[in-house]
């Protein structure tokens, strides 16, 4: 079956915008916060009128929150008709009936309320009333899938609109009345609709409702086979639904777009993307719409040709569509799931679910999806090489598409009808089809016009980018127009030598030293934490035995050295404790001092090296005291000390641009096998005061304060690590 | 001769305690030095030793989890450390011994020698269970406090001491239930290991647990009323730490 695979497509699920107007123009206020005093209300009515309309506002409140309740003032609402001489309220009564029925889907019921309703409006006179349930019933029979009833309701309101002059009114009905011609095939009137609804929006200046309908006619372009036009529409809807940070539209046209790139440019994973930022979207913020997500995904994994993933999210369409007695939801579920088993093989059931889906198509008066689900027929018969079959399916697909001038749907039917007349060898018909094949092709669909889309794609976000820089530079041009104003109002205050200008100084030094100051005082903290970790307790303790160890050893002069040696580092630590900056000379002595005595604690498992640059001369460059040390005792402890072999601590201290260079490279255990063995610690108290001294210091210029690498050997075994941090300083 | 184990991470700690113990003490001897919990199972259960000395901080373990492994003791153990102040204020808490590393010689025969006491006596309310238990006990006025006395000790809920009163040398506990225990320690001993857990020295003589006041009256003479209904003075030094602490608790 030649091309079978991609050339034709069941109707995508086409999300749409029906406006129902809302009923509360109708009654006595009634919001949940006054139920309450409704209910007051109701306990002083006298007259059977004045109790009907309070029965009427209760249930209308309790409606979409509480529907036993809303049915019960109903009931009781029932009980008074025949008693009640104001048949305004009747009507009312009869709308919310109506509007019961529609939120359980009950279509014949809703209509036949509301029909009584129009009646007692007619015969009242009451022109805004008979409109408004006009175009209820309208609604009522559109979704209910009877477009001509439906037609004729919102023609009739649409004269009774503009005779009041009511915009909205109009705009509503026009919208609505857009969208029947369109599923009916019929889509230059659809337009002519879509128009008038967009100028009657215009008017009222409702740029939500204007985004509606830019998409509510995206798909009739669509249908025209006019992509880009489509495209340009969706893209203009997107981007006031972006401006409006409106969830549930934007969730609308990402369908919408993911349409195009599905039905036109063919480009599936692109289609599956938009199909499921919508489907994130509608999850939150409107449940009635799932379905449509739910099944379009479905046709994105059908073509990609993960057909359990399909199966699963038709099954998913279809049972939300159930739920919510949906049939455009039923149809395209059973349309897609059809196409899933024609595509497994499964002839005999994808046929019976095309049946079902044909005669839901039927009801909602959906043309196009009709003529699509019958060329679907079509194709599976034509595998059952029941050809005849095949035929009659395929040309009644065919006269519908001439009918409502569909090209892409016509492109298909060409083909298939092609291959069936081939199969039976009916030549002349075959050829004839296939010339009508090419014809539709050419100008339909080619290259260019997928560039065409694609070019338009980046133009759009090429403007979205060029927006964002916009406001970007007004923000700055704002910027510094306030600056601006700032130096004139410093130059004239200074001419004028008034007190604003002092006042304004003294704030702002105020202000400044504030800020030094509490950066002053966090630093100081920091750094009286530095010394206490580096004179920390445990490391002067364990000199200690080390000192006691050595005398029951009778080593007095390896004593005597070690004690003098741990008074020069305690000596130094006190000193640099009290200054901001200490020489680099100063600081290394420091360390070594250090590591002398760490290396006579623990013997000879350590050995240490001191690498300094030649270039550099450490008398002469002044830092910060204490950064490095903690760097050194967190190698030896977590690097040396767990390590069975001994090891060796190598310092490197390098110039480097506006900063010095240290490199702490231990060959120990590395930080993985260290961290496994310390699970439960904590990590060092000494490395995080000075990363937090570091990040201060250098947070005027821009240093990267700490980079550790891993180290391994030539048989990719951890043999160490190696921190590096950049100290910033300055001459001597 | 008695047996001894060494549980010690520091290598110089080690050297110094086994000196220690075979310069000065003719009655034990050294038998194993472990250096982490595994092997310091491995040398009781090898030597099932009357002596453990224990450090508290060896290198990623707390030394306090070899009785996780350990649940029946039938050794005395003499708990080392350098400087863990949690540690020694848990020591305190249960009325431990433990030795300071440097270790003063005169502290560790003073200590081995009341461990033989120990290990002769029939004495079966072991103090380091309640060490344990406190540990273990998340809620610090839920842990126990041992109180020595003439004739031994007592043990004590922490949230159960209403509070402490001071008599020179010695103090007396009042307990919620109304009995006094008398301690020959003195209250500033008491202060600085109770300070932490909610208790505030209130007045010269008196230390009190936040927990049980019922009231504070103001104005010249300013006391408090606890829960055992005696009148406590608040000095004025001592005002605002009171009032600072109480509206935290």
């Amino acid at each position: 079956m030649r091309g079978s695979s991609n050339s034709h497509h069941l109707r995508i699920a086409v999300t749409i915008f029906l406006l129902v107007p809302g009923l509360s123009g109708l009654l006595l206020a009634a919001s949940s916060t006054n139920i309450d005093s409704l209910q007051q209300a109701l306990e002083h009515a006298v007259t059977h009128d004045e109790k009907l309309a309070l029965h009427n506002s209760l249930a209308y409140a309790y409606m979409y929150t509480d529907r036993d309740r809303a049915i019960a003032y109903l009931d009781k609402g029932r009980r008074l008709i025949s008693s009640v001489s104001d048949r305004h309220q009747v009507a009312v009564y009869h709308n919310i009936w109506g509007r019961y029925y529609l939120t359980r889907a009950a279509f014949d019921s809703a209509s036949q309320m509301f029909s009584d309703a129009l009646t007692i409006y007619q015969a009242l006179e009451i022109p805004e009333k008979m409109a408004l349930t006009h175009m209820l019933l309208g609604y009522c029979f559109h979704v209910a899938g009877n477009p001509d009833s439906a037609r004729q309701h919102y023609l009739a309101a649409l004269p009774l609109y503009t005779d009041l002059s009511d915009h909205r009114g109009i705009a509503q009905t026009a919208s609505n009345l857009g969208h029947l011609y369109n599923i009916q095939g019929d889509f230059d009137t659809a337009m002519d609709y879509f128009t008038q609804a967009l100028l009657a929006f215009h008017l009222l200046e409702d740029s939500a409702a204007i985004g509606a309908t830019f998409f509510n006619m995206a798909p009739v372009f669509r249908n025209k086979g006019d992509f880009d036009r489509s495209f340009e529409l969706a893209l203009q809807a997107l981007d006031i639904m972006h401006k409006r940070k409106d969830s549930v539209f934007l969730g609308k046209i990402y369908n919408e777009v993911g349409n195009i790139y599905y039905s036109q440019l063919k480009n599936y994973p692109k289609a599956l993307e938009y199909y499921r930022q919508s489907l994130d979207l509608k999850t939150r913020y409107d449940d009635e719409y799932l379905y449509n997500a739910m099944n379009n995904i479905g046709y994105c994994y059908l073509e990609l040709n993960d057909l359990e993933a399909a199966e699963r999210y038709f099954n998913k369409g279809l049972d939300i569509s159930n739920r919510q007695a949906n049939l455009t939801g039923k149809a395209n579920a059973k349309g897609g799931l059809g196409k899933l088993f024609a595509r497994q093989g499964k002839y005999r059931r994808a046929l019976t679910f095309f049946e079902h889906s044909l005669t839901h198509l039927e009801q909602l008066g959906d043309q196009m999806g009709k003529a699509r689900v019958l060329a679907e027929m079509g194709s599976v018969w034509i595998s059952l090489e029941a050809h005849q079959k095949a035929l009659t399916h395929l040309l009644k697909a065919l006269t519908i598409a001439r009918d409502i001038d569909a090209p892409g749907l016509l492109k298909d039917i060409y083909q298939q009808l092609e291959i069936c007349y081939a199969a039976i060898d009916d030549h002349a018909h075959a050829h004839h089809y296939l010339k009508l094949y090419m014809a539709v092709s050419d100008s339909f669909f080619n290259i260019e016009k997928v560039t065409q889309i694609q070019d338009l794609e980046a133009r759009y976000q090429h403007d979205q980018k060029m927006k964002e820089i916009r406001i970007l530079t007004s923000e700055k041009q704002l910027q510094a127009l306030k600056m601006k104003n700032q130096h004139t109002l410093y130059y004239t205050t200074l001419g004028g030598g008034t007190l604003c200008l002092l006042l304004f100084l003294a704030i702002f030094s105020r202000h400044q030293t504030k800020r030094r100051a509490a950066t002053l005082q966090k630093m100081t903290k920091l750094e009286q934490q530095a010394l206490q970790s580096q004179m920390n307790p445990h490391f002067i303790f364990n000199c200690m035995n080390a000192f006691q160890s050595l005398i029951l050893e009778h080593k007095n002069e390896l004593a005597m050295d070690y004690l003098s040696k741990f008074g020069s580092l305690l000596r130094l630590v006190l000193e640099n404790s009290t200054r901001s900056y200490i020489d680099l000379a100063t600081e290394l002595k420091t360390i070594k001092l250090y590591l002398e005595l760490e290396h006579m604690r623990i013997e000879d498992k350590l050995s240490f090296a001191i690498h300094l640059d030649d270039k550099l001369q450490p008398e002469e460059i002044l830092i910060s005291p204490m950064l490095i040390q903690p760097f050194v005792e967190n190698a030896i402890w977590h690097g040396i000390i767990p390590k069975k072999a001994p090891g060796k601590i190598e310092l490197f201290v390098q110039q480097n641009g506006e900063g010095i260079k240290c490199i702490i490279k231990d060959d120990g255990i590395g930080r993985i096998r260290s961290r496994n063995l310390n699970a439960k610690k904590h990590r060092s108290f000494g490395m995080q005061i000075t990363e937090e001294r570091l990040k201060i210091l250098n947070q005027h210029k821009r240093l990267k304060e700490v980079r550790v690498s891993d180290l391994y050997d030539q048989q990719q075994q951890a043999c160490g690590t190696a921190v590096e941090i950049i100290l910033p300083y300055k001459k001597a | 001769m008695i047996n001894a184990v060494l549980i010690e991470d520091e290598p110089k700690a080690q050297k110094v305690l086994s000196g220690l113990v075979k310069k000065y003490l003719d009655n034990v001897e050294l038998v194993s030095t472990a250096d982490n919990i595994k092997e310091g199972i491995h040398a009781i259960m090898k030597h099932n030793p009357a002596i453990v000395f224990l450090d508290i901080e060896l290198q990623g373990e707390n030394g306090f989890e070899l009785f996780d492994y350990l649940p029946k003791r039938d050794f005395e153990v003499i708990f080392t450390t350098a400087y863990n102040q949690y540690a020694i204020d848990a020591f305190k808490c249960s009325a431990l011994d433990y030795l300071l590393k440097p270790i003063n010689i005169q502290d560790l025969k003073s200590a081995i020698d009341k461990a033989m006491i120990r290990l002769r006596s029939a004495e079966k309310m072991d103090k380091l269970d309640i060490l344990i238990e406190n540990i273990k006990m998340g809620s610090r006025q839920q842990q126990k406090i041992v109180i020595p006395n003439s004739d031994g000790f007592t043990v004590v809920r922490i949230c159960d001491i209403v509070r402490c009163e001071a008599a020179s040398n010695y103090c007396t506990f009042v307990l919620q239930d109304g009995s006094k225990l008398m301690v020959s320690k003195t209250l500033k001993e008491y202060e600085s290991l109770l300070a932490q857990i909610d208790f505030l020295r209130v007045h010269q003589s008196h230390l009190i647990n936040l927990h049980h006041v019922k009231k504070y009256a103001r104005g010249n003479a300013r006391y408090l009323i606890l829960s055992d209904n005696v009148h406590i003075p608040v000095s004025n030094a001592r005002r605002e730490e009171f009032l600072e602490k109480f509206a935290r608790l």
